[in-house]
């Protein structure tokens, strides 16, 4: 099956994205959890 | 539960690879307890010598067993059998003699420390024991595997492969085992230096299915395309779709053990949370595992397939199968290629600047504060190892046989275990800002950055050399 150049752009966004996100916001949490023990 | 086996054939492929696999990971952790001098690790380690000594027992008892019951299969070579008995008998008696031995300082020791002399003969039975082993498994593996004397010139994929598999795959599943019973007890009784010692038992583990299921990939090629008579590719399928869940399962482990090895260094104690959430995951992943394994064994030992056993027929059933046709198609394959390059930002980036720091760059930051990137780079691998696998799906046949994947797996596990020293190190914990990192940690941070620059290349090459 071929695919638009659209729907590739647009599922490249949408798996970095998701991917990254997941990704930041475990970093978010990890790095959360070290800043209340330190302050 | 089928994976229990029947016969005595399959009780010895299990309970051998305890004296053998087991005894490899016992001595590692043996001498990571005495170069960090932990007394509860070398006790703890004395305690599993000894339980690898009295798995000699079921081992000698079913292996001859097994001889008596395989001497009337004209395919397998009596002549064989009677070398690996000989070696292996050697081998199980040098066994049996250092779990003698540890035991008996055990027992000598239990009120005060073990004798230095002690630990150390105990060191050198369990090396020499070890190498009877590799010499007695190694006979072991050919008796069935014929495979591995095929024609090299008859061959696509090497069956070089399968041997570096065959033997692979059971550092990850035993390790993985040793790993759990240590868990379990050190939660019992509440030790953070063996709760530590586990963990980092899972996040190496975790670390080595990466090759692990990288050599099965390419062992499916040697096996079934030119195909081998009695070998079944629906069977080899079957083994994927387990061996990929049992890679999930193992990432899931190794990076929530990990994170918790990062944590304690800043909170000073372990969640029990996060310390259950990995016992829930390990035991989850031990059971997928040993269904791994059986699928694995029914690949080329009839002898453990019974009667009432159905076996897969078509090759083109599964999740393997699926996703090679799925990740063919650009707008899967496209996505998550550049998910990879992402990973190995994170991964390079996060490698450089943590190495550069120990080797004497950057030092207003004490090393503490750099550590804290760390868990970016971790999530950089994790994506990587996901996006890899679905993309070595692609064309696996054709990535495996490029010269540059070899370097690129091997730097992959020798980089990210280097990685590991970085959250271990107590001196360099204790690097503060303006302070000179010791020697060996910049030897580790030269590896780190080698090991990760030649993953990059060797991947970067696959399409072009």
């Amino acid at each position: 099956m071929a695919y638009g150049n659209t729907a590739v752009i647009l599922m490249v966004i949408a798996v970095a994205c998701c991917v990254l996100g997941l990704t930041g916001f475990a970093m978010y949490c990890l790095n959360k959890t070290v800043d209340q023990s330190e302050g | 539960m089928h994976v229990i086996p029947q016969s005595w054939s399959h009780w010895h492929i299990l309970v051998s690879l305890l004296p053998s696999v087991g005894l490899l990971f016992a001595l590692c952790l043996y001498v990571a307890g005495l170069v960090a001098d932990k007394d509860v690790i070398k006790r703890a380690c004395l305690v599993i010598f000894t339980l690898v000594a009295l798995a000699t027992i079921p081992t000698y008892l079913s292996g001859d067993y097994s001889m008596t019951a395989l001497s009337q299969n004209p395919k397998i070579s009596e002549a064989m059998m009677s070398s690996h008995f000989g070696w292996s008998v050697t081998a199980l008696v040098m066994m049996a003699v250092t779990g003698l031995v540890a035991w008996l300082e055990l027992v000598r020791s239990w009120r005060g420390r073990p004798s230095e002399n002690a630990l150390h003969l105990v060191l050198g039975l369990g090396l020499v024991t070890l190498a009877l082993m590799i010499v007695a498994g190694e006979l072991g593996w050919q008796i069935s595997h014929h495979e591995l004397r095929i024609d090299p010139a008859e061959q696509k994929t090497p069956q070089l492969w399968s041997h570096v598999h065959i033997i692979l795959n059971h550092f990850p599943t035993i390790g993985f085992v040793i790993g759990l019973g240590l868990f379990v007890v050190a939660l019992a009784v509440d030790n953070p230096v063996l709760k530590r010692a586990s963990l980092v038992l899972f996040v190496v583990c975790a670390i080595l299915i990466a090759p692990t299921y990288v050599t099965g990939n390419a062992s499916m090629w040697a096996v079934t395309d030119p195909a081998i008579p009695g070998i079944s590719k629906a069977v080899v399928n079957a083994h994927r779709d387990m061996a990929l869940l049992a890679l999930f399962g193992m990432a899931f482990t190794g990076v929530t053990a990990w994170i918790e090895l990062w944590r304690y260094r800043y909170l000073g104690r372990y969640s029990n949370l996060s310390l259950y959430l990995v016992l829930a995951f390990a035991v989850v992943t031990l059971g997928i595992l040993a269904e791994t394994g059986h699928r694995g064994g029914q690949i080329n030992h009839p002898e453990i397939v019974l009667p009432t056993d159905v076996l897969p027929t078509d090759p083109k059933l599964g999740w393997s199968p699926a996703i090679e046709l799925q990740i063919n198609q650009v707008i899967w394959f496209v996505p998550w290629q550049t998910l990879h390059f992402f990973g190995f930002s994170l991964v390079f980036g996060v490698a450089l600047a943590t190495s550069l720091r120990v080797l004497g760059f950057w030092k207003s930051m004490s090393f503490p504060a750099v550590h804290r990137l760390l868990p970016l780079g971790v999530f950089g691998v994790v994506m990587n190892v996901f996006s890899g696998m679905l993309i070595l799906q692609a064309d696996s046949s054709r990535y495996l046989n490029q010269i540059t994947f070899v370097p690129k797996i091997i730097f992959l596990t020798i980089g990210a275990i280097a990685v590991l020293y970085y959250s271990l190190s107590e001196r360099l914990w204790a690097l503060r800002a303006g302070e000179e990192a010791p020697m060996s940690a910049k030897w580790v941070a030269a590896l780190v950055l080698v090991s990760w620059s030649i993953v990059i290349m060797g991947g970067r090459l696959l399409p072009y050399v």
